[in-house]
């Protein structure tokens, strides 16, 4: 019976424990991974190839 | 605001390494690329050639055309004529009542033009064009083009 109740334990606590593993996982998806320096981007587009978007802005 | 856009998210971080730029923090991007006003949105070759830049806020639904646009002139400059024939036409069969779908015809029929110097291809991109956005300054580009 013991067993049992800390099986259940353990399977709550694993629940818990993930939610704000997925929650993260789905903040890293909902923005653009913007890159800080020229350098490193052209680091990162140089290998595959990929092209660069550039966004010059003005904070608000 | 266009960025919160997921569609927009999926796009640029599928296609692009997106660099964002303060113009009140870096000067030297500033004047490498000629920049006096904000939003103006560029895109480079993984070198950081520029191809294509435009300006101004944009909702998603012109703005991704614009992106779209900008990959295919980037190839047709590279004279990567595939590529930008396959690009434009997504562009045009996609999003045909967007701004920007009048040049992207335009460029399409040369870009088709270019992959075997079919005449045939140029003018009927041409005359497509003249048909389906026959108010834009694009038709009137080609306007001497025979029926």
């Amino acid at each position: 019976m013991s067993r049992r109740v800390l099986s259940f334990l353990v399977v709550l606590a694993a629940i818990f424990l993930a939610k704000p593993v997925i929650a993260d996982s789905k903040d890293t998806l909902s923005a653009i991974s913007w890159e800080k320096t020229f350098e490193d981007t052209i680091t990162k587009a140089k290998a595959p190839g990929k092209p660069i978007l550039l966004d010059f802005f003005i904070p608000t | 605001m266009t960025y919160p856009d997921a569609t927009v998210i999926n796009y640029i971080n599928s296609n692009f390494v997106p660099l964002q730029i303060n113009v009140q923090s870096s000067s030297d991007l500033v004047g490498k690329y000629r920049v006096f006003w904000t939003p103006t949105i560029l895109i480079l070759d993984s070198n950081g050639t520029e191809y294509y830049r435009f300006n101004g806020f944009l909702p998603p639904d012109e703005f991704i055309p614009q992106l779209e646009f900008g990959l295919g002139k980037m190839f047709l400059e590279k004279q990567n004529y595939k590529a930008a024939s396959i690009q434009l036409k997504s562009v045009v069969d996609k999003y045909p009542m967007c701004d920007i779908a009048p040049e992207t015809q335009y460029w399409l029929g040369v870009s088709e033009y270019k992959i075997a110097h079919n005449v045939d291809a140029l003018l009927n991109a041409w005359r497509k064009l003249r048909k389906d956005y026959p108010n834009s300054i694009w038709a009137k580009k080609v306007s001497y083009v025979k029926e």
